[in-house]
Order: structure tokens, then C-alpha cells, then sequence
């Protein structure tokens, strides 16, 4: 089954800040900063991930807070860039 | 003797500039001149820093001050400070800074001497309250570019963070350095403007020119953490992080794919209780 965007994303975020909780505990509405407790370093580190894992290279301009809230918030982001 | 021009950066947070540049004022070993960029503080620290001339000159130091209209940017702010220097070596401190020993620049020139002259040095930086547990000893990188700032949180005497060590990078929070330094690479880069990994940036493209970057555990210097940024109104601290973060990343890739760094998960912002001057806070 292939997996999807939402929980590659979930899943990026578990591996890469080394978090223990198994990638399905958080929720896709989560807060990623409030909720999951993911700090700045963190957040950077799903970004360097998201550019890895789905081929895609971020701009000055997409660093905006707001598309990396929530698991929902990145999923979305990065469909609307596919849409580019 | 030498001569050592340090620039310190202030953006409001007046209480903690007084104790940084009182502490400078018993600095000893080494002709001294403290260039003081105000950098648009709003709190009385530009007025406060007008009337320490004299007390500088009294001590046979001078005290040069630029005040900035605005937050221009710690990059381009500490460039201008380079730029109106005199001093054979530099210096970059935070004013959340204590030089508690008066021989702390002496030791960090020493630390450059002895490795030649190209290099940077920079001190065992310890929270300023008992039991003074390490902030700063150096800055390791894993090869994947993430940041440790070794030791941070840990007893100040544990070997590990008291042996001399050439390190991957530096922060700017207290670094010394040979003023020709900035003519060879041109200064902090100001696409770092306003903050977050300018320093460490300076670090790597001064290692490309052949600097070493020093770690001198023999100098110890109190470091309140996070104060200058602190002071700074709603400076957006995330997006900074991940714009600033991916393109120190990117820059520094294959240097950091051929170094030693610590792995991944050791890398990790352990959040900590540290103190200030009006009680303590989490990092």
C-alpha cells in the first residue's frame, strides 16, 4: 500500500526530531509547535526532510510559520506547490 | 602588548550592557577600546553608554560608541563595529556577556598565538549563577549540518569540555580573532541579517581561508544566553531559524560530510531552566 502524503509527513516529523511516539499519534489538525512540541531546530530539520523526501526545494518566501503548523498545513503547501 | 577592539552589540536590555561593559572595564593584559553599537535601543542604554567614556579613559581604554537609528542587523551592525576598529585583534561579545576574569582577552589571544595566528578563539561560556554549568564549550556539527553547543547544561569541570580543542565553529556571544581576518573574507555575511547562524557561518568561511576555530576552556566567561535577541520586539524567531538554518546547511554541506561532527540525535536543544537577571526562564 502506498503511504500516504499525510503520514510521510508524520513520519518525517517522528525520524527526524527523534521523537517517541509512533508517527500515527499525531494528529493531521495537531499544532506542530503547541500540540507536538516541535521548537525552531525542529521544525527546520521536517523542512530539510520535506526537501528530501519529496524532491522539492523551499524559498525565502515559503518559511512562513503558518505552512508548517500542522501536519495538514505542510500536506496542503506542498500539493498547492505541485500545483505550481 | 596587544591591542584588542571588541565590539558589542546592545538592542535595549540595559541592565545587562552595564554588567557586560563593567565587567570590560577591569580587562587587563592588552590596549583595550570597546566599540559599542547601539543598535536602535529605545530604553535609556544609548544615554547610559554616552556618560562611560570617562570611566574607560581612566583605566587607559577607550570606548567608541555607534548608535544606529534602527535594528540594522546583528551582521551588518557588527560589521560597522569592525569596520571604525583600531585593535591588532577583534572581539565579538554579547552584551548578556561577564568577563569575570580581567586575563580573559590575553587568554584568547594566547590561544590564537599558539596556533600560529589564524585562527579564532573562544571561551568556556558558563551561565553566570553557582553552579555555573557550561552554555557554549565550542560548537560541534553533525554531518548533516545539525548544531550542538557542547556541553550546554553540563558541570563546568567535566574533562571533556576542559581539554583545548579545535572545533568546528564558534558562536559570537565572546569570540576573538586577528582584525585582518574581516579583510580576507569580507566580513559577517549580511544575508543573516537579523540573526541566527551569522556567526556560525563566520566560523566556516574563515576555516575555508585556513583559520582553525579555537575552543579555550581555560577562559571562562559568564553568559546569560539569549538576551541580546531577547530584546529585540517580535523578532519572527522560527522563520529565521529555518531560512537561516537551511542556507547555513546547504553553504557548509560538504565540509560538514568530511567532518568528524557528533551524530544526528546528539544534537538535540535540550530545553533547560537558565537564569537572568529577573529570575529564570526555559530555553
Amino acid at each position: 500500500m502506498t503511504e500516504s502524503m499525510e503520514d510521510a509527513v508524520k513520519r518525517i516529523i517522528v525520524e527526524r526530531c527523534f521523537l517517541s511516539i509512533a508517527p500515527e499519534e499525531i494528529g493531521t489538525e495537531d499544532d506542530l509547535l503547541e500540540a507536538v512540541g516541535l521548537d525552531s531546530v525542529q521544525i527546520l530539520e521536517v523542512v530539510v526532510g520535506l526537501e528530501e523526501v519529496f524532491g522539492v526545494t523551499f524559498e525565502d518566501a515559503d518559511f512562513e510559520i503558518a505552512n508548517f503548523a500542522s501536519v495538514r498545513a505542510i500536506v496542503d503547501y506542498l500539493r498547492a506547490r505541485g500545483d505550481r | 602588548m596587544h591591542s584588542l577592539s571588541i565590539v558589542v552589540l546592545a538592542h535595549n536590555q540595559l541592565a545587562y550592557t552595564q554588567a557586560c561593559l563593567n565587567s570590560l572595564r577591569e580587562t587587563t593584559g592588552v590596549r583595550l577600546e570597546v566599540v559599542a553599537v547601539d543598535n536602535g535601543s529605545t530604553d535609556g542604554t544609548g544615554g547610559w553608554l554616552a556618560g562611560r567614556s570617562a570611566a574607560f579613559a581612566e583605566r587607559g581604554h577607550t570606548l567608541r560608541i555607534l548608535r544606529n537609528e534602527a535594528n540594522i542587523g546583528c551582521s551588518t551592525a557588527r560589521n560597522r563595529g569592525v569596520d571604525c576598529a583600531t585593535g591588532d585583534y577583534c572581539a565579538f561579545m554579547d552584551n548578556d556577556v561577564v568577563a569575570v576574569d580581567p586575563r580573559w582577552a590575553v587568554g584568547l589571544i594566547d590561544a590564537i598565538e599558539r596556533a600560529g595566528g589564524r585562527a579564532l578563539a573562544g571561551p568556556k561560556l558558563v551561565y553566570p549563577v553557582p553552579p555555573h554549568r557550561i552554555q557554549c564549550a565550542g560548537v560541534a556539527i553533525s554531518r548533516t549540518g545539525r548544531v550542538q553547543f557542547r556541553g550546554r547544561g553540563r558541570d563546568r569541570a567535566e574533562p571533556e569540555f576542559s581539554r583545548p580543542l579545535r572545533c568546528q565553529a564558534l558562536i559570537s556571544a565572546c569570540m576573538v580573532f586577528p582584525r585582518r581576518l574581516f579583510a580576507e573574507i569580507g566580513g559577517l555575511d549580511e544575508a543573516f541579517n537579523p540573526i541566527e547562524y551569522e556567526d556560525l557561518d563566520l566560523c566556516y568561511r574563515a576555516r575555508a581561508h585556513g583559520y582553525q576555530a579555537l575552543y579555550e576552556p581555560a577562559v571562562e566567561v559568564h553568559h546569560w544566553e539569549s538576551i541580546t535577541s531577547e530584546g529585540t520586539e517580535k523578532l519572527p524567531n522560527t522563520y529565521l531559524i529555518i531560512k537561516h538554518g537551511l542556507l547555513f546547511k546547504k553553504r557548509w554541506r560538504h565540509m560538514f560530510e568530511t567532518e568528524d561532527g557528533p551524530p544526528d540525535d546528539a544534537c538535540r536543544w535540550e530545553r533547560l531552566e537558565v537564569p537572568s537577571l529577573h529570575g529564570r526562564r526555559t530555553r
